[in-house]
Order: structure tokens, then sequence, then C-alpha cells
């Protein structure tokens, strides 16, 4: 889709190495029309998705073709962090990617493969992204997210305190039921409680959920998995 | 969330970056849609035909 952009004309932005400083307006512009492409294409990948969600669930998807799928989708992944990492810093991955699952969540399309096609961009956002699936309702996704970040080698205290935040993330925080995500993970409900009073505290010293403030968050974030792993780690 | 309140989170993300890398940061979220799109949609079609 949308060959013709890759193909950039001589009006084209700040990204071609012959064009002048263009006026503001004509930036602006151009803000509009790049705004207005990448609505369409979460549009378009969100129907991808939904075609590679029915497939899965498929009784046809045997486990090799199943995993074939989950591998190439996983390669996708590595490229896409390569991209966002050449221009954006921590933070902003976050955001961007919170921003986009966000959307396509609440226009009720599966996140199901953007969840695990960006999980490799940030472990951060891959575990929030986890229990926002669980909070939804698409219990799959969460598990299938947090499947990979296991595969990944990432410590389930990590992906666990990543999930609390999802909580805070979501704004639904203490009435966040996410019994089946940490059974999911094989955390017991004593250490859950423990895991989530925790996270609170920790959110409450940074204060990031007063300022959504994401360098803030992700400070805060950081410190919430880093906790979770120790304690899961002296049971 | 609608889009307009998409982007309103984006610019709020970005508001600590001047225009063009502002540009430079949404033509980047545009290609890798594009790209990511595209090898979905690939691997969808491959996985499909070998379904039968």
């Amino acid at each position: 889709m949308h060959e013709k952009f890759d193909e950039p004309s001589a009006q084209d932005g700040p990204q071609q190495e012959h064009v002048e400083s263009p006026s503001n307006e004509e930036l602006e512009k151009q803000e509009g029309v790049l705004k207005e492409e990448i609505a369409e294409g979460i549009t378009e990948l969100s129907k991808t998705i939904e075609d590679i969600e029915s497939l899965t669930e498929n009784e046809k998807l045997t486990p090799p073709l199943r995993e074939r799928l989950l591998t190439a989708i996983d390669t996708i992944g590595a490229k896409v962090q390569t991209k966002f990492l050449k221009h954006l810093g921590g933070s902003a991955i976050v955001g961007g990617i919170f921003a986009l699952q966000e959307y396509l969540i609440n226009t009720e399309n599966s996140i199901v493969e953007v969840g695990s096609i960006l999980h490799d961009a940030n472990e951060l956002a891959l575990a929030a992204i986890g229990v926002y699936a669980s909070i939804k309702g698409l219990k799959f996704t969460g598990y299938k997210i947090r499947e990979f970040a296991v595969k990944k080698g990432i410590h389930k205290g990590t992906i666990a305190g990543g999930s609390r935040a999802g909580a805070f993330i979501t704004r639904e925080g203490d009435d966040a039921d996410t019994t089946d995500e940490f059974e999911h993970l094989g955390i017991s409900y004593a250490e859950r409680a423990a895991l989530y009073e925790e996270s609170y505290r920790i959110f409450e010293e940074e204060g990031w959920h007063k300022n959504y403030n994401w360098p803030e968050f992700e400070k805060a974030l950081r410190r919430v998995q880093t906790e979770s792993s120790r304690m899961l780690a002296q049971k | 969330m609608t889009k307009e309140e998409l982007f309103k989170k984006l610019e709020e993300i970005s508001k600590h970056y001047s225009q063009e890398e502002r540009l430079k940061l949404l033509e980047e979220i545009k290609n890798m849609l594009q790209d990511t799109n595209k090898e979905l949609r690939s691997v969808h079609t491959k996985i499909k035909e070998d379904m039968g």
C-alpha cells in the first residue's frame, strides 16, 4: 500500500537532502498528511490482524504451522524494533506503542499480533500490553504476548510488574482483575497481592499517574519490574 | 480512542521534539505500519496456502 510514498516528491519534507528549510505552514501541512496516512495504515493493519487472528483460531492450523506463523511474526517484530530505535528513544517507543494498541482495542479490533509484532521494541510495553489485553477481555492475546515474553527470556517478575503497571496505565488500577493472568505466569494469589502493593507504592512515589509523563512512567515501571523480580526470586 | 485522541497522545509523547524531528517520527511510524502490514499480509497468505 501507498508505494507512492516510497518515492517522495520534491515537496516532501526535511527527510530530503536537497530541500531548503520549509516554512512552518509547509511543515504543518506535511504533518497533517502524515497523520492521515498513519490513520489509514492503522486501519489496514487492523484488518490484516483480524484475518491473522481468524487463522490462529482455525482448527486446520496445526502446531507446526502455528509455530511457523509465530516465528514469522517474531522476525517482523525484530525489524520493527530496528526501525523504531533508529530515530526514537525508549519512552517514545513505549508511548507510541500504547497509543497504537489502545487505538486498535478501542476500535474493537484485535491486538493479538500487534502486541507480538511490537514486543521486541520494548519489553516494558510488552508486559503492559499483556494485561491491557486481559482487562479488555482478550485473554488469548494476553497469553500469547506473555508466552512471547517468556520465550524471550524475560523474567516472570518483570512481566508481572509490567502487567501491574499496565493496569495503572489503563486507569482501571485497583479494579483490574488480573487473576487469570497471574495464574498463567504461575504466580500465587499471595505473591500477586504483595506485587500489587509494592507496585502501587512505587507508582505513588514516582507520581507518574498524576501527570502521565512518559519518562517518569518508564522510570517507575523499571522500578516496579526490578522489585517484582526481586520479590519473586525470594520465594 | 478516536483518531484525534490518538494523535493528541502522540503529540504529548513527542512534545520534546522539534517539528522536524516530529515529522521524522511520524514518517517512521507510517513506514513501519506499511512495512508491517505488507509482511503480515504475506505471512497470512502463505499460512493460508499451507493450510490448504
